[in-house]
């Protein structure tokens, strides 16, 4: 591992993508399968040619991965959980008028259908009277 | 099938059980913004280049994404497709009222200047500088391979799913890409 890592610094991005480039055929010729040790995928994406793997390797070098700030990261959690819950609460009450208050809400409808049936005795009184 | 399918198989039915806990509870959908803000956040900053606008299209991203989940539906796709196509689409959104509104506000200039930039970025020779600006004239699909295979070292299996085509489709894709990146390098230098 030490001489690979002084090898690495040492070399330049185009012997470094030319070396991998011929890394699948090299273990091929030994008989190593690339399935068994799990790498099949990751190195048929280097099976580029010279010019290409050149291209590549100065590609992992810029679009190196950029993480958020720990503080914006933080606060937008907060903020959508805030907003999740809001959510959760305000599903959870439209049922619960009618899950915790029976009684309330079966007077409100008795109130209503009271209420209708003298606006219609009043109504068809009212009907009679002028007929 | 091979041991990596067995355990991306697994590790998607988890998550399509978070998923769906997640259209109810907040805590679940905590977990999967957990899960998957790093990724959100480093594609949109390739796509604009600035922690500003990164920082306030991940917010839209996880605010339309939590607005709407309760209409998601599980395709044996990672969730985090979902999440990239609403990036995405926020981004070109974003990319075409820059093009439209062409004078930007000094203040709005000075803002996005003071941010510092990634170290790996902020030394930028020439060569590197042409690289990137050639990156960002590529399609969108394209600067998405790049910055899923580059950025978040994932397997062109993965990134076929993520991007809804087959892992040979985006072999091909990724062999194209490099080929009208090293085309459009060359045009420059002559």
């Amino acid at each position: 591992m030490t001489e690979w890592l002084s090898l690495r610094n040492n070399l330049s991005n185009h012997k470094l993508a030319e070396y991998i480039a011929a890394v699948p055929a090299f273990l091929e010729e030994r008989g190593i399968n690339l399935e068994h040790i799990g790498v099949r995928d990751e190195l048929s994406s280097v099976e580029l040619p010279p010019e290409l793997a050149d291209l590549a390797a100065q590609l992992s070098a810029l679009l190196r991965p950029v993480r958020p700030k720990p503080c914006f990261r933080a606060k937008l959690k907060q903020d959508l959980l805030a907003a999740a819950r809001e959510r959760e609460f305000t599903a959870e009450a439209a049922p619960n008028i009618l899950t915790r208050h029976p009684v309330a809400m079966g007077a409100a409808i008795a109130g209503s259908v009271l209420s209708l049936s003298v606006a219609g005795a009043a109504a068809l009184y009212y009907y009679h009277q002028r007929n | 099938m091979d041991n990596n399918e067995i355990a991306e198989r697994d590790e998607l039915a988890e998550e399509a059980i978070l998923v769906e806990r997640a259209k109810t509870d907040a805590e679940a959908f905590g977990q999967l913004y957990e899960k998957y803000v790093d990724q959100i956040y480093n594609y949109i900053f390739y796509r604009t280049t600035n922690h500003y606008d990164a920082e306030d299209l991940t917010a839209k991203v996880f605010f339309n994404a939590l607005q709407n989940i309760e209409k998601y539906q599980h395709r044996g796709v990672p969730f985090s497709a979902w999440l990239y196509r609403i990036a995405h689409n926020l981004t070109a959104n974003w990319h075409r009222d820059r093009s439209r509104r062409k004078v930007i506000a000094l203040d709005e200039l000075a803002l996005v200047s003071q941010r510092p930039q990634p170290e790996h970025l902020t030394e930028l020779n020439n060569e590197k500088e042409h690289l990137l600006n050639a990156v960002q004239d590529l399609p969108a699909d394209r600067q998405q391979l790049l910055i899923l295979k580059f950025g978040e070292d994932l397997s062109n299996a993965r990134i076929g799913k993520i991007m809804g085509r087959t892992e040979g489709a985006i072999k091909s894709l990724y062999h194209r890409t490099l080929r009208a990146l090293r085309k459009d390098l060359q045009e420059e230098k002559e």
